[in-house]
C-alpha cells in the first residue's frame, strides 16, 4: 500500500478573476515508510500538493487516496501531522496549551507528558507558557514541528521546514526526521532548496509549473549526480571541465561517472592531492529551474 | 461534539487575552468614571442619566467589539495561515466555524457582563438606589442582538477580508437598525396591496429593533411578556440560518 496516491490530480483556481493551473495531471504514489521531497522552484506548486494531502484544499479534478482513504475521514486525518510553510499559531496561546489542543482534538485525550516530551525535543520547554506572539521566526518554525509530530503520526508532512532554523535546529530536525523514518512512518517534505533534503531523501520528484518533471528513488537518481572534486594542485581546466580556486584549493566538477575514474587516474600524473569528493544532484536538477 | 467545545474554549482564550479585549474593558470602566464626573459637575445628581448612558454602553460597547475584532476574527486567521494549523486537526470546517461563532458570542456575554455589573454598581455607590431589572432584561435583549451580530460578523470574516468584513458589518448594523422605521414610513405611503409584502421583508432584512426596547425599560412602559421569546426566537431562528449560509460558503472557499 501506498501512503499517498495522485490518480491523475488537477487543481485550478481562480486569482484575481484569471484562472491558475496549479497542478496538471499528477499521478503520484508515495511509498510507506519513505522519506519523500518534492523539490521545484517557488511557485511550482509544491504548496498546493501538500495541501491537498492535508485536506486543507481540494482537487478540481482527479482522486487522492492518503493511508489508503479519503482525507476528509477523521480516522485518517489523525493519522497526519502538517507543518505548513512560514507557521502561524494564535498568538495569546502558549505552546503548552496549544499542544494540548492538539492532542485533545487527535486523540481525545491530554497526556502531559506527550507535551513535556515535544516541546522538550524541540528546544521549547523553557517557554512552554509564553505566549506564541513573542517567539521568534524560528520558535515558531519549532512550535509547528513539534504540533506535527506531537500526535505521532504515521503520515508527517513538511512544508518548507527548514525554512527559519538555524544550523542546530536544522540537524535536530533532520535528526526527528530519521528517527520517524526509523520506525516506519512516511515523511513527505517540500522544499525549493536541494541542499536541505538530498541528505535526508529516499525519494525525490521535482514539480516545475504544476507538472512531475522527473523523479524516483535516490539510488537511482543519483547515475545523474554531479562529482564535486576538492583537491590541491596547480591546473586551470581539465579537458572541457574548469577548475574553480578558493583559496588553496581547486573545486572541479564533472559530469558522471566515466569522467570521475578518467580524472583519478590522470590525479596522479597532474600531480593532484584530492581533498574530498561530494556528490549532488544539484546541478541536474538545477537545470529543470531554469 | 467535545472536540468543538474543545476548540472554543481554546479560541475564547484566544479572544479574551486580546489586547482589544482588554481596552475594551478598561474603556468601559473610564466610561462609568466620566459618566459620574459629567454628572456630578454639569448636571447634577441625576441617576436617569447614568441609567440612560449604561443602557446605551450595553449596545455601543459589544458593537464596537464585533466590529472591530469579530469581523476579522477567522479573516485574519486566514490572511496569516494560522488556520491550517487548525484545519489539518481531525473536524470538519462548519465544526471550526461554529466554535469560532460561540466563542466570538462568549466573548461578548463577558463584555456584557461586565458593562451591567458596572452599571448597576456605579447606580448604588453613587445613588444609593438598587436597579436591577431594567438592565437585566436590556441585557437580555442585547445578548440576544450580539448572538445575530456575531453570527453576521463570523460568516463575514470567513468569507471577505478584514476591510470589506468591517464595511458589511457596519452596513448590517445600520439597516437593522433603521429598518423598522423605514419601513414603517414606506407602509404610510404605500397601498394596502404592499403591506403583507413589507411586513416579511421586515423579518427577511436583519431587524435589530426586535432587540431594542431601550426607551420602554428605561421610562417603566410595559413590554408585552412574550416579546423576550419571540426576540430569542428571531435571534436564535435567524443566526442558525447564517450560520447555514456561513457553512456552505466556507466549506468552499480556497484556503
Amino acid at each position: 500500500m501506498f501512503a499517498v496516491e495522485f490518480d491523475s490530480v488537477w487543481k485550478i483556481y481562480k486569482k484575481d478573476f484569471k484562472q491558475v493551473t496549479a497542478l496538471k495531471n499528477i499521478i503520484l504514489k508515495i511509498p510507506q515508510n519513505s522519506i519523500f521531497s518534492i523539490i521545484g522552484p517557488n511557485g511550482a506548486g509544491k504548496t498546493t500538493a501538500l495541501k491537498i494531502i492535508t485536506g486543507i484544499t481540494y482537487p478540481t479534478k482527479g482522486k487522492v487516496k492518503v493511508l489508503g482513504g479519503d482525507i476528509s475521514d477523521s480516522n485518517i486525518k489523525k493519522r497526519v501531522g502538517f507543518l505548513p510553510e512560514n507557521p502561524s499559531f494564535f498568538s495569546n496561546i502558549t505552546p503548552f496549551e496549544f499542544l494540548k489542543f492538539v492532542l485533545y482534538t487527535s486523540e481525545g485525550s491530554i497526556e502531559e507528558d506527550k507535551i513535556i516530551s515535544a516541546l522538550n525535543e524541540v528546544g521549547l520547554l523553557k517557554e512552554k507558557n509564553e505566549k506564541v506572539k513573542k517567539f521568534s521566526k524560528g520558535m515558531v518554525q519549532r512550535l509547528g514541528i513539534a504540533q506535527a509530530i506531537i500526535h505521532n503520526p504515521d503520515l508527517i508532512v513538511l512544508d518548507e521546514p527548514f525554512s527559519g532554523l538555524d544550523p542546530i535546529a536544522k540537524e535536530k530536525l533532520k535528526e526527528i526526521i530519521l528517527n520517524f523514518f526509523k520506525k516506519g512512518k512516511t515523511i513527505i517534505l517540500s522544499s525549493h532548496n536541494l541542499f536541505d533534503v538530498e541528505s535526508l531523501s529516499t525519494h525525490i520528484t521535482l514539480i516545475k509549473e504544476g507538472e512531475i518533471k522527473i523523479g524516483g528513488m535516490l539510488k537511482s537518481l543519483q547515475s545523474h549526480a554531479n562529482y564535486e572534486i576538492e583537491f590541491y594542485g596547480e591546473i586551470k581546466s581539465w579537458g572541457k571541465r574548469k577548475v574553480k580556486k578558493v583559496g588553496e584549493k581547486s573545486i572541479i566538477i564533472l559530469e558522471n561517472e566515466k569522467e570521475f575514474e578518467e580524472f583519478l587516474i590522470n590525479a596522479s600524473d597532474l600531480k593532484l592531492k584530492i581533498v574530498s569528493v561530494n556528490l549532488s544532484l544539484n546541478n541536474y536538477l538545477k537545470r529543470y529551474y531554469q | 461534539m467535545k472536540k468543538t467545545i474543545y476548540t472554543t474554549h481554546v479560541i475564547f482564550k484566544e479572544i479574551v487575552r486580546d489586547k482589544f479585549f482588554l481596552f475594551l474593558g478598561l474603556s468601559s470602566l473610564l466610561f462609568f468614571l466620566l459618566t459620574i464626573i459629567f454628572n456630578e459637575m454639569v448636571v447634577g445628581q441625576t441617576a436617569k442619566v447614568t441609567k440612560d448612558l449604561t443602557l446605551s454602553a450595553l449596545n455601543i460597547f459589544p458593537f464596537l467589539f464585533l466590529l472591530i475584532y469579530g469581523t476579522r476574527l477567522i479573516s485574519k486567521e486566514i490572511e496569516s495561515k494560522s488556520i491550517y494549523t487548525i484545519l489539518i486537526r481531525p473536524f470538519k470546517r462548519w465544526e471550526y466555524f461554529l466554535a469560532n461563532l460561540l466563542a466570538l458570542f462568549f466573548s461578548t456575554i463577558i463584555l456584557n457582563l461586565i458593562i451591567f455589573l458596572l452599571g448597576i454598581t456605579t447606580i448604588f455607590i453613587f445613588y444609593g438606589e438598587i436597579w436591577i431589572k431594567a438592565p437585566f432584561i436590556h441585557l437580555l435583549f442585547t445578548l440576544l442582538e450580539s448572538l445575530l451580530l456575531s453570527g453576521f460578523a463570523v460568516f463575514y470574516s470567513a468569507i471577505f477580508s478584514s476591510s470589506v468584513s468591517v464595511m458589511l458589518f457596519f452596513i448590517t448594523y445600520g439597516i437593522g437598525h433603521s429598518i423598522e422605521e423605514s419601513l414603517k414610513s414606506i407602509t404610510e405611503g404605500s397601498g394596502v396591496a404592499l403591506k403583507p409584502f413589507l411586513n416579511i421583508i421586515k423579518f427577511i432584512i436583519p431587524n435589530l429593533s426586535f432587540f431594542d426596547y431601550k426607551t420602554e425599560l428605561l421610562y417603566s412602559i410595559k413590554i408585552p411578556e412574550r416579546t423576550l421569546t419571540l426576540s430569542a426566537l428571531y435571534s436564535f431562528t435567524y443566526t442558525f440560518l447564517i450560520f447555514i449560509l456561513a457553512v456552505y460558503f466556507f466549506r468552499r472557499k480556497e484556503l
